[in-house]
């Protein structure tokens, strides 16, 4: 007996350690459930404004107020493009946060995995009035007929201009078409500065803003059946041909390789033009060297922006944090929280009735920047929330590389991707 | 028997903790990667289907897997051969009576001392239009522009600022082996009439380095292999892919296009290219071994 314990006493040691491993997950997971009245919800984010942050963390104080029972802690992720990595892998874990805030164009890839809610399933018992929201945005979180992502917050492209230079070179009116863009970008180009900052690198970012070239020339991504790729069609070639053409006449410079929504290039006076949104409106406003603007898209066929922002993802967690994450995000698009919350960021309104209401309308006619892009989402499209959406990107994003580079034609950078982007849709069907 | 067995308890108990680590992060990971390179998979879908070979046979359909082989190829080769050449003439030099010996061995290691993230952001700065490296050559009449942004510089820059990180450190392997060798044998080698120092370096220096070369050539290829952080920070394995290797292309297929079956299929090649190179340096280098002795 003596012998044999003497024999168990290490296996009895690795047993105790190993249930010891497995009960600090226990413990964990208790602790987060057990003030059984209060519902606890992580709320990741990826503000970069310091000032809206607070302004959002304000917002939150509030709903908790009205909300006694629930208690929501902000958590910032950083940069969006590295928060998918980290959430493929939360969801993999059964960690996910409960509130996310990021583009809608996730919505196919986390629904049809069963890692988010479906929204409207709240719709009727909260009393949420579908109709409140921009039918477009509401949209963009559309996945198989049904709402999964609920709207925060919107925003489009539009173009910055640099007033000084456009008066230098004698320009009165920014240009409103592609081929008035053209002229003003050589006008524009002197020694050292160029007419307009190209966008390049094979990710998001760029493949955001050429999408507007080809709605512009009248193309499309996909066929309205969303079964087959049309980015290839000849309006997509025209679109590419449009910024290979502003390459080869040397009056548009690459901007920082994948980054090319930094200002500097704009506030150094290097570029007199670049593509970009409503969120810098703050940071423009401290800089004192750039005497800036912003103007519409140029339009070629049609006009049109890309429309973007960001919605609220419910991760399947508990009903009843499901069902509290969904009160705070129809909390959300309350004209109230709205109206603050974006005439402080310079994000456009989700709500019609915040749109519409006196207070924001002045907010309008005092900022003639956040005008423009307002007036812009009549125009606005949204990137399609498939599932196989970010493989279409990466071979889209290819295909400008190689043309802006010259390392192959336009025609044939889009067929090589529409190949490939077509394979991945087949596959995610 | 009983001695035996209380012997085989202590054992497993010591044994526990390296078997149960090794079986959960390596031999675990190696498996389910094996398995996943048969099936398709979003990253989130609780759905795995079986589709065979297919991952295989898609990824090598990829128009840009050609390109992506060959920027490892030229990656491995680029980094390896320079970094170890280097890493050797800094052991020989620092192993020399200098004046400065401690301060060049200082030096040379500091650059494996910074994280490839700092050093990665630092080169992008260096190497950037009106950086560094843009007005060093200036004074020489040559404006290289963004060598990060330039497709036909930018593998050799990223390259080069690997090069740079690892010398230090395969000089600290080399100088390590220099130590070992007895000063007797140069001794003796000098009274057979081996003095200038190229006839030492070949007849006694570098066969008795096989070992510290040995495991230098596969560390550093292992390393070269697994090359990631430098290309995520400096160039995001662009422009036009110029600089996207096999390690960095997986993590791109599973991260940004959530093809995870395509991403478990080119780690199983790396993992096949990766074992077949390691087995083939160490049945190379035993043999040496055998016909030396």
């Amino acid at each position: 007996m003596t012998h044999r314990m003497h024999w168990l006493v290490p296996m009895a040691l690795t047993s105790v350690g190993s249930l010891m491993l497995a009960g600090c997950g226990g413990a964990a997971n208790a602790a987060s459930t057990s003030a059984a009245k209060t519902v606890s919800l992580t709320f990741e984010e990826g503000i970069q404004s310091p000032a809206t942050q607070t302004y959002l963390q304000h917002q939150i104080n509030a709903f908790e107020k009205s909300h006694p029972t629930i208690h929501i802690s902000m958590q910032n992720y950083g940069a969006a493009d590295s928060e998918i990595p980290k959430l493929e892998s939360a969801v993999a874990a059964h960690d996910p946060p409960n509130l996310l805030w990021i583009a809608p164009a996730y919505t196919g890839q986390f629904a049809s995995s069963g890692a988010i809610v479906q929204a409207q399933k709240y719709f009727k018992n909260t009393g949420f009035q579908a109709s409140s929201i921009f039918t477009g945005l509401l949209n963009t979180g559309v996945y198989q007929g049904k709402v999964w992502t609920m709207p925060f917050d919107a925003n489009d492209l539009g173009v910055y201009y640099n007033k000084t230079l456009f008066a230098k070179a004698g320009i009165t009116s920014p240009p409103t078409t592609w081929s008035q863009f053209l002229t003003d970008a050589k006008k524009l180009t002197t020694n050292g500065t160029y007419g307009f900052e190209m966008p390049i690198g094979n990710q998001e970012w760029t493949v955001w803003i050429w999408e507007t070239l080809l709605w512009q020339a009248g193309g499309h991504l996909l066929n309205p059946s969303r079964t087959k790729v049309t980015f290839d069609s000849p309006a997509g070639i025209d679109a590419l041909n449009y910024w290979v053409t502003l390459m080869k006449d040397h009056v548009a410079t690459f901007g920082p390789l994948n980054d090319a929504y930094q200002l500097g290039d704009f506030l150094s006076g290097k570029v007199a033009m670049a593509i970009n949104g409503p969120w810098n409106y703050a940071a423009l406003q401290q800089q004192h060297s750039v005497s800036y603007g912003a103007f519409p898209l140029p339009k070629d066929k049609i006009a049109a922006t890309n429309i973007g922002g960001e919605s609220l993802f419910i991760f399947n967690t508990t009903p009843a944090q499901n069902k509290a994450a969904f009160l705070f995000a129809k909390y959300v698009t309350t004209p109230a929280f709205q109206i603050g919350y974006d005439t402080g960021s310079g994000y456009l309104p989700v709500s019609v009735t915040a749109q519409d209401s006196p207070q924001y309308q002045q907010y309008l006619k005092n900022n003639p920047f956040i005008d423009v892009f307002a007036k812009e989402m009549s125009v606005g499209k949204a990137r399609p929330p498939i599932p196989a959406y970010s493989q279409i990107s990466a071979d889209i994003g290819n295909a400008i590389e190689n043309a802006l580079y010259n390392k192959m034609s336009a025609k044939a950078a889009l067929q090589q991707a529409a190949a490939q982007a077509q394979q991945a849709l087949d596959s995610n069907s | 028997m009983v001695g035996r067995r209380r012997l085989w308890g202590w054992a497993a108990l010591f044994l526990a903790p390296a078997v149960i680590l090794t079986a959960v992060f390596f031999y675990y990971p190696m498996g389910y990667i094996l398995w996943l390179s048969v099936h398709h998979w979003n990253g989130l879908s609780p759905i795995k289907s079986f589709t065979g070979f297919a991952e295989f046979h898609h990824l090598v359909d990829e128009s840009i897997f050609g390109l992506v082989i060959r920027n490892t190829v030229l990656f491995v080769i680029g980094t390896v051969i320079p970094s170890i050449a280097i890493g050797l003439g800094l052991a020989l030099l620092a192993n020399r009576p200098l004046p400065l010996r401690n301060l060049l061995r200082g030096i040379s290691f500091a650059p494996y001392l910074v994280s490839f993230v700092s050093a990665g952001l630092a080169w992008v700065w260096m190497g950037s239009s009106g950086g560094l490296f843009d007005h060093l050559l200036g004074v020489f009449g040559v404006h290289p522009g963004n060598l990060v942004d330039d497709p036909s510089t930018a593998l050799i820059y990223v390259i080069a600022m690997y090069t740079w990180k690892m010398a230090g450190y395969n000089m600290v392997l080399y100088l390590a082996g220099l130590q070992t060798i007895p000063h007797e044998i140069y001794e003796a080698g000098a009274i057979d009439g081996l003095k200038d120092g190229w006839t030492q370096f070949r007849t006694i220096t570098w066969p008795m380095l096989r070992n510290s070369t040995f495991f230098v050539v596969i560390i550093n290829l292992i390393f070269s292999f697994r090359a990631f952080s430098a290309i995520y920070v400096m160039t995001n394995g662009g422009p036009v892919n110029s600089t996207t290797t096999l390690v960095y292309y997986i993590w791109n297929l599973a991260f940004v296009q959530n093809s995870w079956g395509q991403a478990a299929a080119a780690s199983t090649l790396l993992l096949i290219v990766v074992l077949v190179l390691t087995v083939g340096m160490v049945r190379y280098f035993t043999k040496e071994a055998f016909r030396i002795s």
